[in-house]
């Protein structure tokens, strides 16, 4: 029997660095890296308890209806808004709530509710950034652990969940496993990820146990994005990083041009997940045949029945193995069917093609891989503020909303100035903010910024893959209107202060 | 009508180029001025004196017994002949918008008029800065006003301007709607005071064409000690303005605006404080206008919730 075939799901995981691809809020990345942060998660069953009409008068201390029914409804409405996260289809009962007590994540079902996404977060984020800045990881617990003082929901639901001691010390999650082998995202997260959470624990200080919990969230999400561009992105040239352009319009309506070009954008770096899995399909195939000789020998013999020995080969166990390999089977014997009936010569190249392509179009599915990744890509966004807008009834497109703005706003005000990507004499004006946010995460407002411009140029010319990015750029005029749009929401925001001498600078009160 | 977009207060808050008749570009300045722009300013007082001048009659257009100045006068002759239910009807589709351009317009131009309505707020608020800030502020005028103010967020009827009540709502609520049925007893009542950054000298003020200090306001529990453990709101005057509007009756929370998240931040280092010092918070919640405290009571089962009705 010959090796099998590595199931295309899991591998394009481990190479994208995603640790399952599953679609899942931010606010549980967050909570499933705390609970692994501090080895600690609770049962919250009772105070799902609250949500069951039928069980939750029995969480009530001399319980009467006409008294308590009131005010029990008041409570459930306050908890339903302020920290659910997950909710189960159908009944809208919660699953998962926001992590403000480590006891509120959920130690059953943990790998079911959450997909271990808390691994990316510890081993991706956290651990690389204690490696360079030896004491984080302590600050970080005493912020998390600082959070009930200031909640007073809180601090009232603490008694009602059961801790549960849980530690987690596995190590090589996928995220870790890809800074591995792919250099420039290691050093992404070496020299970007790491300055983020070193900014953060500065920012956090002054805000509320709320907004710390929603920046931390945010910035999960952001650096989850800018890794995956990092994993779709195909460059020849080392130092070449993702790039796209981001409307600081508030609606899509603003301006139609900066719309366009920004859902253009998004669909580009989503439609990268399909000459992904192609490339992990090929290397899958490639791989098999290096580990069994039949396999390799068939790929050269030059004839139509050599071939057919792949028909054999099973996908290895995972999601949907069997449909998997019926498909597989069933697409391969078609594409050599036609391939034999159109006369083309079976050489290596033809047949590998043929292949990769069954493979891909065995995963290709609804729900499958490629879907999950542009979930994955459309969620960590929207926690960072920078996809949306909201709802299903616009395409969604790269934009600033508020979230975003505060998020980056905040951490370039706690950054240390030697670490701001600025030519710029003066690093918190909002041209030295421009030029950081086009350097560490490859957000381009306008082009007019020379670092911008340099950073897009790079990416564009680094593959020929990349160079369809140019078209979805917008003209200079449109990234003009862009920034005098971006000028407006930071006035609005009161998030610059400007002088007379035309300068501005970043201020975060 | 036109020209009025080209007078000087217009061209203060200037955001847009306008380029007929006249081309002018809007000085980036102005994006600072934003949020002191009366145009946007609502005041019942200072709208009836602009739809009075509107409304039918004869004569000159005068404001506080004197003469308009001919461009404003033109417009407001313009705009009564076009009010008057004789007008043209092609005039009707513009007309709302006209009206509300020269409504601006003549709130902007009342700003440098020189009998001004003791509702124009931001003044009010920019000379309590001021005052503050220059120390001719003996009677803590701007410390009371903020502290009344935000006292009247959290409910309280009568009139305190001397510490910050006890009784909150949760901090959360400034920037959850839904949680302002949430209300904390956080058992201490927080002490106040006012903090400066440092003041330029006069000599530098002139050269720089302003004199920018922090200003901030400390509060923390009573009986301990402020210092540097103390929660601080950061004020301008803007924030200033909408307190004073808080004190005249407008305390609906989306009056708040951008300041929200200020606030929820301030009462959430408030909470903070009062844990630290030793104060267990009580949570209560409103339903339907009644009050109920809620805590968690241990059983040797099972945890069970309390709800205790109040007043």
């Amino acid at each position: 029997m010959a090796v099998p075939l590595e199931n295309l799901t899991e591998r394009l995981q481990r190479h994208l660095g995603i640790q399952q691809a599953q679609t899942i809020s931010a606010e549980d990345y967050t909570a499933d890296g705390i609970a692994r942060l501090l080895g600690r998660r609770g049962d919250p069953s009772l105070v799902a308890q609250l949500w069951r009409a039928g069980d939750r008068a029995a969480l009530v201390a001399g319980y009467r209806p006409r008294e308590h029914d009131e005010v029990l409804t008041e409570l459930v409405r306050v908890l339903d808004s302020t920290i659910v996260v997950q909710r189960e289809r159908g009944n809208g009962r919660p699953k998962t709530f926001l992590p403000l007590i480590p006891e509120l994540v959920s130690a059953a079902r943990s790998g079911q509710l959450y997909r271990e996404m808390g691994r990316t977060v510890v081993e991706g984020f956290w651990k690389p950034t204690e490696k360079q800045h030896s004491g984080s990881i302590a600050e970080l617990k005493n912020l998390v652990t600082s959070w009930p003082e200031q909640h007073a929901l809180a601090n009232l639901l603490r008694p009602l969940c059961k801790p549960i001691e849980a530690q987690t010390p596995e190590t090589g999650g996928n995220f870790a496993m890809a800074m591995a082998s792919d250099k420039r995202l290691a050093r992404w997260v070496r020299e970007v990820v790491t300055q983020d959470w070193q900014a953060y624990l500065v920012a956090a200080k002054p805000l509320s146990a709320d907004e710390q919990l929603e920046m931390m969230s945010s910035l999960i999400g952001l650096h989850a994005h800018i890794a995956l561009l990092h994993r779709l992105f195909e460059a020849d040239v080392s130092d070449a990083n993702p790039v796209f352009f981001v409307a600081a319009t508030k609606t899509p309506d603003d301006d139609r041009s900066c719309d366009r070009a920004t859902y253009s954008c998004f669909s580009f770096w989503r439609d990268q997940a399909q000459p992904a899995m192609r490339r992990v399909a090929q290397d899958v195939i490639r791989q098999a045949a290096e580990q069994d000789a039949t396999l390799r020998t068939s790929l050269s013999a030059g004839d139509w029945t050599s071939p057919q020995v792949w028909m054999g080969q099973e996908i290895k166990e995972g999601g949907k193995r069997k449909r998997a390999t019926n498909d597989f089977r069933e697409a391969y014997e078609s594409a050599m069917h036609e391939a034999q009936i159109r006369g083309k010569n079976p050489n290596l190249s033809l047949i590998e093609d043929l292949l990769v392509g069954a493979l891909y179009a065995a995963f290709d599915t609804a729900s499958g891989p490629i879907t999950k990744v542009k979930d994955y890509l459309r969620n960590t966004g929207r926690a960072a503020g920078i996809v949306g807008p909201e709802g299903t009834y616009r395409r969604k497109r790269y934009q600033l909303d508020d979230r975003a703005f505060e998020l980056l706003l905040r951490l370039h005000a706690a950054r240390r100035s030697d670490t701001v990507l600025s030519d710029e004499d003066e690093k918190q004006s909002v041209g030295a903010w421009l030029d950081d946010m086009a350097e560490r995460y490859g957000l381009v407002v306008t082009t007019e910024r020379e670092r911008a411009k340099k950073r897009f140029e790079l990416a564009i010319d680094s593959s020929p893959g990349m160079r369809a990015l140019r078209r979805h750029f917008p003209s200079e005029q449109t990234m003009a209107v862009n920034r005098q749009f971006l000028d407006q929401r930071l006035d609005e925001l009161r998030f610059v202060r400007r002088f007379s001498d035309a300068s501005s600078v970043v201020y975060v009160g | 009508m036109v020209l009025l977009r080209h007078r000087y207060y217009n061209a203060l808050f200037l955001r847009d180029e306008l380029r007929t008749p006249v081309p002018v570009r809007p000085e980036p300045i102005a994006r600072s001025f934003t949020g002191a722009d009366p145009a946007v300013f609502v005041s019942p007082v200072l709208d009836r004196k602009i739809g009075d001048l509107l409304g039918p009659q004869l004569g000159e257009p005068q404001w506080s017994e004197h003469n308009m100045p001919p461009l404003e006068a033109e417009a407001i002759l313009s705009m009564r002949r076009r009010l008057h239910p004789a007008g043209l009807a092609s005039d009707l589709q513009d007309l709302p918008a006209e009206v509300s351009r020269l409504t601006r317009s003549v709130r902007r131009w009342s700003m440098f008029a020189d009998e001004v309505v003791a509702e124009m707020r931001w003044r009010k608020a920019l000379g309590l800065v001021e005052a503050y800030v220059q120390q001719r502020d003996p009677d803590n005028h701007l410390r009371r006003t903020i502290v009344e103010a935000i006292n009247r967020l959290h409910r309280v009827e009568e009139v305190k301007t001397e510490s910050i009540t006890g009784h909150q709502i949760d901090a959360a609520g400034f920037r959850t709607p839904v949680r302002q049925v949430l209300e904390l007893n956080l058992r201490t009542e927080f002490s106040t005071e006012l903090r400066c950054g440092p003041v330029l000298p006069k000599i530098m003020q002139a050269y720089l064409e302003s004199s920018p200090a922090e200003i901030y306001l400390a509060a923390w529990p009573e009986g301990t000690q402020g210092g540097d453990a103390a929660a601080l709101l950061p004020l301008d005057a803007r924030l200033v303005e909408i307190l004073l509007s808080v004190n005249l009756g407008f305390d609906a929370w989306q009056g708040l605006g951008t300041y929200r998240r200020t606030l929820a931040r301030f009462h959430a280092q408030l909470l903070a404080l009062a844990s630290r010092a030793g104060h267990k918070p009580a949570v209560t919640i409103r339903a339907q206008d009644k009050r109920y405290s809620v805590s968690v009571e241990s059983s040797p089962t099972t945890p069970l919730l309390r709800f205790e009705g109040q007043g």
